[in-house]
């Protein structure tokens, strides 16, 4: 019986459509998806990302106290907080599409991704590809930009985990960017030694979050260019950039 | 007569057209076979079966002797090279972008969905007007491409499109106009899946020949075909309902006036009498007419518009309103394909790279096409021969 944990309930407080209510969500366990389950299915497919007492919170990120809660949208009045964290989302895609797309004999390491600045025109990628010389002819940016395409129809989550500086070294130890890049992302964290990693299906990598509930967002998705960068700190690397639009905002293309 | 002995039967062996016969009646022997040796026990042939290859040529060895120590380790070279494709550059990505094989004179290559806008006139250099129809490609996109064995197996499959090696093409389904997910079926919009483009408002199928297999989420362009190829155009004719003989068939009819009495617009006799009588099968009656496909063949493309991705094809009549979906694709016609012997069209589409360094051109204009840029056409003062009216 002492194996048994006890499972404490936090008091979730959820302000805005379609009624305001007060849920007893489960300690660590309960996510904002879950209270959107429990409302109707138009939070569940809309909802982005979640307002935890005023803080981006994921939503599949489970509650740790008592709480106010609220989901938003691409089609709010402000949707700046829902675009960055679409934007940074499109970012990790882009990283899990360069590391499956090419060939075994190429080892593709990746980088990291500035801080999603939606004015810039394309989401990014650093990456150091082992390829200096090449130029992706248009159809290779089009394979490329359907692996992220596809991503819509399988409806992948984003699920967060912090864990420990020694695990997450040991998680990337094959990228000698990450290992440089670990202590001074864990250093910011409040207990300065978690580092915040992020898993969508297979694919894994750290960022500061939040990142939006599942890819089925996705309506379009393209890779655009690859051009070359001289980062100060890592060398010369490849830019990988790219374009995606939600399916919340249909656009025209006749 | 007694019956026929069930002889031995036993193995005639020879070197003519009734090899391997077997014969259980030996008192019969066909006069052409004098010179077969009959022989018991199992069946032997120098021929070699069907399925077999030869494994090394027979003068191999002849040919290694020949070689230099440096010819034999260039041509090692050569082969560790061709293995791992040093001499082809081939894409990065695991999915890569397909091969681009060659056009020959029997390739059919995709074609490509535009929608009727218009029609519009055109003036030669020798200040001729024609009219020229518009033709735009909108947001065209490969779904799938179906190889010729698998193709073989569909409904769709005709079976004179096979010859002794088997299927001959393949099909490619192209969609055009992407659309909103939210106005399809769960099933209408996994039909788009493998291409990874939104689902489209019109999808069409074409017949291709493997070279040509084009890879599903490609575009198409107004540019796959050329300024001065020829095209044949297939749409969807008006539809006028149900109609009379005199509209769907031309028919005279009878006099308006002049005391006629209730026959103005009927079709009249239905046939002959005796051994002709009774009415004939696709006897011209009163019936729906239009919405038929129609193909209208050998089009010149005088112009194109890369930046909205317009066809200004030859001639006013394509099939159909204003708004229609039409199938365009190369011409089968003979005389017109010889163009595309010398300057063979892109295969299997347009890339943009195919341009090279410089941009495509928003307007390419045919040669013979009058620019309203240059000036006027003028025509050469002719010295006057009239005579002058006496007065």
């Amino acid at each position: 019986m002492a194996l048994i944990t006890r499972i404490e309930k936090v008091q979730v407080v959820h302000h805005g459509p379609p009624e305001d209510c007060t849920l007893l969500m489960n300690k660590d366990l309960s996510t904002p998806f879950s209270v959107a389950m429990h409302i109707g299915e138009l939070l569940m497919t809309r909802s982005v990302v979640a307002l935890v007492n005023g803080e981006p919170w994921d939503m599949h990120k489970p509650f740790t106290e008592d709480c106010e809660l609220q989901f938003l949208h691409f089609k709010d009045d402000q949707p700046d907080i829902p675009n960055q964290v679409f934007w940074r989302s499109c970012s990790f895609i882009l990283g899990s599409i360069l590391e499956r797309a090419f060939k075994e004999e190429i080892h593709v390491e990746l980088c990291s991704f500035p801080r999603p600045n939606v004015r810039s025109g394309s989401f990014v990628y650093d990456a150091d590809l082992k390829l200096p010389d090449w130029k992706p002819t248009s159809a290779e940016l089009n394979c490329l930009s359907r692996i992220g395409a596809k991503l819509q129809h399988d409806d992948i989550r984003f699920e967060r985990l912090d864990v420990d500086i020694s695990v997450a070294l040991k998680m990337f130890q094959d990228n000698r960017f990450k290992i440089l890049q670990i202590p001074s992302i864990a250093a910011q964290s409040p207990s300065g030694n978690s580092v915040p990693v992020y898993r969508m299906g297979d694919h894994v990598d750290i960022t500061r979050g939040p990142l939006m509930s599942s890819t089925q967002h996705i309506a379009r998705y393209s890779v655009t260019t690859v051009s070359d960068i001289d980062s100060p700190d890592f060398g010369r690397l490849k830019r990988i950039q790219g374009l995606a639009i939600p399916k919340q905002l249909p656009v025209s293309d006749a | 007569m007694a019956a026929p002995m069930k002889s031995v039967a036993c193995l005639i062996r020879g070197t003519c057209f009734l090899q391997n016969a077997i014969l259980h009646d030996t008192r019969f022997m066909p006069r052409a076979c004098t010179h077969l040796q009959i022989t018991r026990g199992r069946r032997r042939t120098c021929r070699p079966p069907s399925w077999f290859v030869r494994t090394r040529t027979k003068s191999h060895h002849l040919n290694q002797q020949e070689l230099t120590a440096e010819n034999k380790g260039f041509l090692t070279e050569y082969v560790e090279d061709f293995y791992t494709k040093k001499f082809e550059e081939t894409s990065p990505l695991k999915d890569g972008p397909w091969e681009r094989h060659e056009w020959h004179s029997h390739t059919f290559r995709t074609g490509v969905l535009a929608v009727k806008i218009g029609v519009i006139p055109q003036w030669d250099n020798q200040g001729r007007k024609f009219h020229t129809t518009l033709l735009q490609v909108l947001d065209n996109h490969v779904i799938r491409y179906v190889p010729p064995p698998v193709f073989e197996q569909s409904p769709a499959f005709k079976s004179h499109w096979r010859n002794r090696n088997g299927p001959k093409y393949g099909s490619v389904v192209v969609g055009a106009l992407s659309c909103d997910p939210q106005l399809f079926t769960k099933e209408y919009n996994n039909l788009f899946t493998e291409a990874g483009v939104p689902p489209k408002r019109k999808l069409t199928r074409f017949i291709v020949t493997p070279n040509a297999a084009v890879q599903p989420g490609t575009p198409l362009f107004a540019t796959h075909f050329k300024v001065g190829d020829y095209v044949d155009v297939q749409a969807k004719t008006i539809g006028h309902g149900f109609q009379g003989v005199v509209k769907r068939w031309g028919f005279k009819g009878g006099p308006a006036s002049h005391g006629t009495t209730k026959w103005h617009r009927r079709p009249g006799s239905m046939g002959g009498g005796r051994e002709k009588s009774g009415v004939w099968k696709g006897k011209k009656m009163p019936g729906h007419m239009g919405m038929d496909w129609r193909t209208l063949r050998g089009l010149k493309i005088w112009r194109i518009n890369t930046k909205y991705n317009v066809l200004y094809v030859h001639g006013p009549c394509i099939p159909g309103p204003n708004h229609c979906y039409v199938r365009i694709m190369d011409t089968t016609l003979f005389y017109r394909k010889q163009a595309m012997e010398d300057q063979p069209p892109y295969m299997p589409t347009f890339f943009p790279e195919d341009t090279g360094d410089s941009d495509l051109p928003e307007e390419i204009v045919d040669e013979k096409l009058f620019s309203f840029k240059e000036p006027s056409i003028r025509y050469e003062e002719e010295a006057s021969t009239t005579k002058k009216a006496k007065r």
